[in-house]
């Protein structure tokens, strides 16, 4: 619920509670602030407490926070919140508490759906920033430090007055909310830059001089135009609140324009899902310097040579998971796995649709267990050579930004049509049932693997019209506040609005990052 | 689960009346009541989070606020005592440089303030759904408002007219104009002097004309090639030469100020135009040019400094070209127009080819000229649209421009292959 919120920075192991920072109160309630003062050691066992109740909240069985001993030692389960009494280890219901509180002069709790720090004495829930900031670490990443992720670096505490110095607020004002003007039927890449922009790990580092363009030496930079479009939409004149010209980066387009992205440079509508494929394969080869060097090289080599590298650029940090398929030979169950990287998920809607035919609409849950299902393919075995086996796709490494096509566009006998079928999907979606780790601990719920397994929600990017012509818009969230962004106009979405739209392109955030 | 109390709750549904209800049925809705809670009680808790945290850290930017007055005014105490000092208000202290909470912020504190420039939060839009006049006036609040949620307006209060299904027509869905947030007007009549412009033209950085955004994909493919891999090589063979270095580089001599169109005020104009625009771009630019081209030059260097990348900036060479685009389309502000009066011919003489009417073209050209050595300086809608009604009205038939044409296209293949090559391909006047 919180995970909206960025991360504060941590602060010094040594120092238990947070520094104040200007503009924020150092403890939640006037009661904290007597608990907090009172001696370091007492802090200390109190900070230990909490974080223990986080566990409990976050990473045991449900049926433990929310079981309680009533007063004649009767065993109580809700489903409604409970409260941790933080100063014992007593678990009390919304009724109860107040008889423990007096019972023992113990009056702060925990509350077991979120872990929520609650004072009674206020009788308000309370938000102290020392608090706050354990909490939502522990939520996001399962963990009380942030050293969990490979681009947790993009977060890296620095030095606050180095930054007050060397950088400008962004004013008040700024929002990075903005159009992007139609340039004649490219709404197909409006549609993706408004995700780029809206995408916290590639505005991350682009606002944090990511790619330096003064520094750049090619000419016609697609990330130097990206440097820009993140320019203008976060640091540019705030009263500059009009549609942005994107004229630079189509430019860049039309000339860096790759062989296996022919077709797409051309003024006419295109698919958005190849303008993405193609952008970040251009970032991907900028950032890792390759470009220009090996400029002869088809493109599929070179994907293949970075693939094998594992790259570390940042679309690959932000895009790129890795898919395990594992093809099972069906007379001598031989198995044969390999891995390869993949930058998005392409669900097909036909099969689902044919095969239950009275169904009208489709969960993405149900597109997803298709594409994982074990499937029957041509694959000849090393050891006994028949040619029949199945194959299962499962996913090894969870990127950080999902991206999920919906194949709307399909061909048949030569004829190309959109599937229509509506695809519901959720604010927030587990990954964790693809993932080649859900079969073997299906048993043991592990809760906080599920949790970083979770995404939420983060652009849209929906189709209207027919095969041939049709327009695209999308919509994004910052913050909790979803945006519609058709061309140059921006508007207020409701999440209604987002949910019942016939998506085409879907991006997921990881939560421990969103 | 919670079984012990099923009978004393109320069940949210009624439970049948009927019979004695089973125990199943009592947990179904004794669970279903549970679940309904629970989501209404995390709605809740993250509003309240929002909401508290926003009102505790106000009152501790108030405090703060207050604590800097104060020792801005007493400046003597201020390296002594200053530290110590204690400074209060109603919801907050501020001791020590830290600033603690005195009350519950939720009951205490009725303002947010903005932590970056500390100006209360405005915290109704000021138009549209749930808009609220404010109480002072807007100067008083932070810049970061509610955003706005009304009808045919954006979350900025701009208006546009509703788009139609799909793409919309062309022009059918522009911008007509920006209302400032401010005070909020109806959309001026279509017919008044437009201030802002609602699409902008940009710059094509390959070869530093200005075009109409609507128009910048289509031009660009033209520009830099599109289609087959032949016009990229021949595009990136051009960049390496020095062509190409419009944008960054800024070119000064081929810049240009911003074309001004004449014929720009037609924004509905059907498909046959852009084709015809390649045409008119061979045949009008002789003459022309090389008038521009001294003018501009010597324009172009005297303003060079001061000009921003989005207004200006042309090349000469690629006058033609530009001139057209702009014409379909709008004009960019009278700010551009002063420099040349060459640019006013090129794209006159643009406009009218799109049909392949050299005869008016030719007219309005003769007549821009004479106009525009007088009228150059003075710039500016009038002029554009004088000349525009002139090549539209006359349609005297005076066909010298047959030989320009063949001139220009030469001369122009030359300088920009991909470009003049499909267009001659494609125009053929008369």
């Amino acid at each position: 619920m919180s995970s909206s919120r960025p991360l504060t920075p941590a602060s010094p192991k040594e120092q238990l509670i947070n520094p104040s920072r200007p503009g924020v109160p150092r403890y939640g309630c006037t009661h904290l602030e007597q608990f907090f003062t009172r001696s370091p050691q007492k802090t200390q066992t109190l900070i230990k407490y909490y974080k223990q109740c986080l566990k409990v909240v976050f990473n045991d069985a449900p049926s433990l926070r929310h079981t309680s001993k009533t007063a004649n030692d009767q065993v109580h389960t809700t489903v409604k919140p409970n409260f941790l009494c933080l100063q014992c280890n007593v678990i009390a219901n919304a009724k109860n508490r107040m008889e423990h509180g007096d019972d023992k002069n113990h009056r702060l709790f925990v509350e077991s759906r979120s872990g929520t720090l609650y004072c009674q004495m206020c009788d308000d829930y309370v938000w102290d920033p020392t608090f706050e900031d354990l909490r939502t670490r522990k939520y996001g990443t399962g963990s009380f430090t942030l050293k969990k992720r490979k681009h947790s670096e993009l977060f890296e505490d620095n030095d606050p007055t180095f930054i007050t110095t060397n950088t400008t607020e962004a004013a008040c004002r700024v929002s990075g909310l903005r159009g992007i003007y139609n340039m004649g039927a490219t709404c197909y890449m409006s549609v993706i830059l408004q995700s780029i922009v809206h995408n916290p790990l590639l505005r991350n580092f682009y606002l944090a001089e990511g790619h330096q363009s003064n520094e750049c030496e090619i000419k016609w930079c697609m990330s130097c135009a990206i440097d820009h479009m993140f320019q203008e939409f976060y640091a540019s004149d705030p009263f500059n609140t009009t549609g942005f010209l994107a004229s630079g980066i189509l430019g860049s387009f039309y000339i860096h324009k790759r062989v296996a992205f022919d077709q797409l440079a051309e003024p006419r509508e295109q698919d958005a899902h190849e303008f993405f494929q193609y952008i970040t394969e251009e970032l991907h080869e900028i950032n890792c310097g390759e470009k220009g060097r090996d400029g002869d090289l088809s493109p599929v080599k070179k994907t293949k040579m970075s693939g094998e590298k594992g790259c570390g650029c940042i679309i690959h940090q932000t895009f790129y998971g890795k898919l395990q398929s594992k093809k099972t030979c069906l007379n001598c169950n031989d198995i044969n796995i390999n891995t390869e990287p993949f930058l998005d998920l392409s669900l097909g809607l036909e099969a689902l649709s044919n095969k239950e035919s009275k169904l009208t609409t489709v969960s993405l849950q149900q597109c997803l267990k298709k594409y994982f299902e074990p499937e029957g393919c041509e694959y000849t075995c090393h050891n006994c050579e028949t040619r029949k086996a199945t194959k299962q796709l499962s996913i090894k490494t969870l990127p950080n930004v999902l991206c999920i096509q919906l194949k709307r566009f399909k061909q048949f006998d030569g004829l190309q049509s959109k599937v229509d079928t509506k695809v519901t999907f959720p604010l927030k979606l587990e990954m964790l049932p693809y993932t080649n780790r859900a079969k073997k601990d299906d048993a043991s719920e592990n809760f906080e693997l599920a949790r970083s397994c979770m995404y939420d929600l983060q652009s849209v990017v929906v189709h209207v019209g027919s095969m041939d012509t049709g327009h695209y818009y999308s919509y994004s969230r910052v913050g909790n506040q979803w945006f519609k962004f058709n061309d140059h106009n921006v508007n207020l979405a409701s999440k209604s609005q987002v949910l019942s739209e016939q998506a085409f392109l879907l991006f997921y955030v990881i939560q421990s990052l969103a | 689960m919670s079984a012990d109390e099923i009978s004393e709750s109320v069940g949210l549904a009624p439970l049948s009346a009927d019979g004695p209800c089973t125990s199943m049925q009592q947990l179904t809705v004794q669970v279903l009541e549970d679940v309904l809670y629970n989501i209404v009680h995390d709605i809740c808790l993250r509003t309240h989070r929002e909401e508290k945290i926003a009102r505790a850290n106000s009152a501790a930017i108030a405090v703060e606020k207050k604590a800097e007055l104060l020792r801005q005014n007493s400046p003597d105490e201020d390296s002594d005592t200053g530290e110590a000092r204690t400074v209060k208000t109603d919801m907050a202290a501020y001791i020590n440089g830290e600033s603690i909470l005195l009350k519950n912020p939720l009951t205490a504190v009725n303002e947010i303030l903005c932590p970056k420039c500390s100006l209360t939060r405005l915290l109704y839009p000021i138009d549209g759904k749930g808009a609220r006049k404010p109480d002072h006036p807007l100067d008083h609040y932070c810049k970061a408002r509610p955003f706005i949620d009304k009808l045919d307006h954006d979350i900025y209060g701009q208006t546009f007219k509703p788009e139609g299904p799909g793409r919309g027509k062309r022009k059918a869905d522009m911008v007509e104009t920006k209302v400032q947030t401010e005070d909020p007007k109806t959309t001026p009549p279509p017919d008044a002097p437009r201030q802002n412009i609602a699409f902008p033209h940009a710059k094509c950085q390959n070869c530093n004309s200005h075009i109409p955004i609507r128009r910048m994909n289509r031009h660009m493919m033209r520009c830099i090639g599109g289609g087959g891999r032949g016009a990229a090589k021949n595009a990136n063979q051009a960049l390496q030469n020095g062509n190409g270095n419009g944008s960054r580089g800024g070119s000064q001599a081929t810049s240009r100020n911003g074309t001004p169109a004449p014929g720009s005020q037609t924004n509905g104009r059907g498909s046959p135009n852009k084709r015809s625009m390649e045409d008119g771009w061979d045949s009008e630019s002789p003459v022309k040019k090389k008038k521009a081209s001294t003018k501009k030059t010597a324009a172009a260097k005297l303003k060079a400094p001061s000009m921003k990348k989005s207004s200006s900036q042309h090349s000469a060479s690629k006058l033609s070209f530009e001139s057209r685009l702009p014409n379909s389309d709008d004009d960019d502000g009278p700010g551009n127009d002063d420099n040349g009066d060459g640019e006013y011919d090129s794209t006159i003489a643009v406009e009218p080819k799109k049909k392949t009417l050299p005869k008016i073209k030719l007219t309005t050209k003769k007549k821009v000229d004479a106009l525009g050595l007088g009228i150059a300086v003075s710039g500016g809608m009038k002029l554009k649209e004088k000349k525009w009604k002139y090549g539209t009205g006359n349609k005297p038939a005076v066909p010298p421009d047959v030989i320009k044409i063949k001139k220009t296209e030469k001369s122009e293949a030359g300088r920009a292959s991909p470009d003049s090559s499909r267009t001659m391909s494609s125009s053929p006047p008369e």
